[in-house]
């Protein structure tokens, strides 16, 4: 075992109540986050097919390697398992949080959590360094994710402010314990439950509060007292001081719809980040809120309705990014939903839309299930389901469900969105190609053309160097739908596999190809992530040697997809992204913020704002011939082969594929 | 854990003018070192554990940190001897908590602020023997 890691893994039965421990080493190549707990999920989930909701799915909470050292930007926590929230079905799904957990429960002795089983009454687990307790939870269950909080606090340190010492065994600290739990919309077991830690590091897309609902479990408190062994002490202090100097330290946001105030504030960071982005107001409104919770800014009428709903949210326990959708006020300007009206509305008005009322009052009905909140809970594709309305309204996008359940997000033009999702589980929401054309905004496009940024992403895409066209966002014979754009998105989702989900970098923070701050624009990607890796850990990995980890974890998600019944016919759009209401016209603040993609046209690059841009539905089809083709897939059904997977040592995947009658065949 | 404005704690030694836990060490472990800008330090050689230290200083959390692993007191001697770090540390050089503070609120500084009691988060290096009534320079 080297360096990083904390050396075992927490197992928890909440069926039999039984507590036990996996020898991180075990699964040590997978790097950790993602990879490790997709690697226990194989070996612990009785059957991928099974529903969500079911007692046997098995649910990982893993940490990184590199948490709760000065590594910056890797305090995040990678939770995997079978998703409520995608429609038509959940998938084996991942979402990933951030703040103070990661480096807490490695100072605990864990490197993750692994939980299967469901308890019979509410249980909340207490992580006190090795000693690890299933304690009733009586006095948490109906509470609210910041009472919840608070009253563990009080149960374990018997207090709920800073300041004074707390026992733990042998040792002693100041910190409070690190909590991560659910609100009345995970007890009830909806779809848009999410986990919460602190006052807004969620786990939203997945809806594992749901599943935690359903597994009768409100929280795990973890508090510890150890420390991190570091390889190389004097490599990572001199690589942290190197990368200061390679991207300074910044505070504040890049959400611009959502500025801080009114009042008075501060920024903060995650453990150990250079970034101190996020808010706290002395008001207690919003804090630590970041994009996605800021997104009802967009709708509401006035700030403090923006501001309060990133906090019902939170404190409910629901996935805002689906309650900020403006699809049900559509159906209410058009007379479908209302009071007497074919949906019935009741307990909302509608005409109180935008406001700090409505904001607590439909969390409030999602939460406990009240009237229309009842549909609304399952996720807005059930509940159009429920409502008739499904076919009709992701035909015409208003009901703007891209694929597998989730909303369109930065799909165009920068199509690695909305390709990756299709290709995955949810929507990706890892934002490396679509910042490299929001930095361009702050650079100046005429300090950066079209020709110099392409080769300065050609150059720094191991393995896949050296072809500029994966960045031509045109419609040409080197565009979206070439087998170039097949080799982008291949880096993209065996880079977030490996780089962002099991080393955990945060989505904010990397992969750097360029930047305003930077020295000549430059970004530090792929020089600073295996610096980083390789002081804690000792290993000797370098930035290729991740990117075939990544695309290791990549393969075997595949897998687990195929045999819950992914196949190359279902991995489509919803009908609307055939339209221009698939487009970036959709929402003008798009075009506005990317300002402009790559295109290669008649010979030249040039920048072009593509709003218009959707995708051709036989464009898609040769795009994913050419995907699956440079995946190692069969192009026919899209599932991996026997080759493909052993290449990468999954013979055992393999021969799972074979049994099922899933396994691929090479053309 | 706990709200504005105590949601974040400070805890960094404070260099007191008058160092209770230099007064409480038995055997001149922790001193102020002449060598070092008057830096209260600890010589880990000399340290035997006692915890006197620890217990005598009046900040909550206390600034002394037990290292269980060498069975020593521990404290902050601003990067002159710490490990690892590859500058010259100490007064006139970097201080790392100083160099990696992505917020920059942590600065070293030679006017003396006021300091309260326990109040604040001033930090003050004095001659070696402060007398009362010599707060400022």
């Amino acid at each position: 075992m080297t360096g990083g890691y904390a050396g075992k893994i927490l197992r928890i039965n909440l069926t039999n109540r039984s507590i036990s421990t996996i020898d991180t080493a075990q699964y040590e190549a997978w790097g950790g986050g993602n990879g490790m707990g997709s690697a226990i999920f194989w070996d612990l989930c009785p059957d991928p097919t099974m529903d969500g909701f079911d007692p046997r799915n098995v649910i990982t909470v893993m940490s990184s390697p590199l948490a709760g050292t000065l590594c910056p930007a890797v305090g995040r926590v990678e939770v995997q398992g079978i998703g409520v929230h995608g429609y038509p079905q959940g998938w084996f799904n991942r979402s990933n949080f951030g703040g103070f957990f990661s480096g807490m429960l490695k100072f605990a002795g864990w490197d993750g959590i692994v939980i299967e089983g469901a308890a019979d009454k509410p249980v909340w687990v207490n992580i006190l360094n090795d000693k690890v307790t299933i304690e009733d939870a009586e006095g948490l269950w109906g509470r609210d994710t910041y009472d919840t909080q608070e009253e563990i606090w009080r149960r374990v340190t018997g207090r709920a402010s800073l300041g004074g010492w707390t026992g733990v065994g042998d040792g002693f600290t100041t910190q409070g314990p690190a909590i991560l739990c659910i609100g009345p919309a995970g007890e009830s077991r909806s779809r848009l439950g999410i986990l919460l830690h602190g006052c807004s590091m969620a786990a939203g897309q997945g809806g594992f509060g749901g599943v935690w609902g359903a597994k009768n479990l409100k929280a795990i408190s973890v508090l510890g007292t150890g420390s991190i062994p570091v390889a190389d002490p004097r490599a990572l202090m001199e690589t942290r001081l190197w990368f200061d100097q390679k991207q300074p330290p910044r505070q504040g946001t890049w959400v611009p719809h959502a500025p801080p105030g009114p009042g008075n504030y501060r920024n903060t960071s995650c453990q150990g980040c250079t970034r101190a982005d996020k808010f706290r107001h002395q008001n207690g409104e919003r804090s630590d809120a970041m994009c996605a919770e800021t997104a009802y800014f967009f709708q509401a009428k006035t700030p403090a309705g923006g501001s309060t709903a990133c906090d019902y949210c939170e404190r409910y326990g629901v996935n805002i990014y689906e309650t900020d959708s403006v699809y049900p006020l559509e159906l209410y300007k058009q007379g479908i939903l209302g009071p007497g009206k074919a949906i019935d509305s009741a307990p909302l008005d509608f005409e109180q839309w935008g406001t700090a009322e409505f904001a607590e009052a439909l969390h409030k009905a999602i939460a406990y299930r009240q009237g229309i909140g009842a549909d609304l809970a399952e996720g807005l594709a059930r509940a159009a389901v429920r409502w008739g309305r499904y076919e009709e309204d992701t035909t015409s996008g208003i009901l703007d469900l891209a694929q597998w359940g989730h909303k369109w997000h930065w799909s165009l033009p920068e199509i690695t969105f909305a390709y990756g999702s299709l290709m995955g589980e949810r929507d990706i929401n890892e934002h490396c190609f679509q910042n490299v054309f929001m930095e361009l905004q702050a650079i100046g496009r005429e300090n950066l053309p079209a020709d110099q940024l392409v080769q300065i992403l050609a150059e720094k895409t191991i393995p896949y160097t050296g072809d500029p066209f994966m960045f031509d966002y045109g419609t040409g014979p080197t565009g979206i739908y070439s087998e170039h754009k097949a080799k982008q998105v291949a880096w993209h989702r065996h880079y977030s596999r490996f780089w962002k989900e099991s080393i955990q970098f945060c989505d904010h923070f990397a992969p750097r190809f360029i930047g305003a701050d930077l020295p000549g624009y430059i970004g530090w990607t792929p020089e600073a992530e295996p610096r980083f890796l390789n002081a804690v850990t000792g290993k000797n990995l370098t930035f290729a040697d991740g990117m075939e980890i990544g695309r290791r974890i990549w393969n075997q998600n595949r897998a687990i997809w195929v045999l819950q019944g992914r196949h190359r016919a279902s991995e489509v759009f919803a009908p609307f992204m055939y339209t221009l209401a698939g487009s970036a016209t959709r929402y003008s603040y798009v075009p506005i913020y990317l300002g402009g993609v790559s295109v290669y046209e008649n010979g030249q690059w040039r920048y072009d704002t593509m709003e218009k841009l959707f995708i051709d539905k036989d464009g898609l089809e040769q795009w994913k011939t050419h995907f699956y083709r440079l995946e190692g897939w069969d192009t026919e059904t899209g599932w991996p082969t026997r080759r493909t997977l052993e290449e990468l040592d999954l013979g055992h995947v393999a021969d799972t594929l074979q049994r099922a009658g899933r396994l691929g065949d090479a053309r | 854990m706990g709200r504005w404005p105590d949601d974040i704690q400070i805890a960094q030694c404070r260099q007191c003018v008058y160092p209770a836990c230099v007064a409480a060490c038995p055997n001149g472990a922790l001193h102020i070192d002449t060598k070092n800008g008057n830096t209260r330090i600890i010589d880990e050689a000399k340290c035997t554990g006692c915890k006197a230290c620890i217990e005598a200083c009046p900040q909550i959390p206390h600034r002394i940190i037990w290292n269980p692993a060498k069975n020593i007191a521990i404290k902050c001697d601003l990067c002159a001897n710490a490990p690892y770090w590859p500058h010259k540390g100490g007064i006139g050089g970097k201080q790392a908590c100083v160099e990696v503070c992505p917020a920059k609120v942590i600065k070293f500084v030679e006017e003396v602020p006021v300091q309260t009691e326990t109040v604040g988060y001033d930090v003050v290096l004095r001659t070696p023997t402060p007398k009362p009534g010599e707060q400022g320079s």
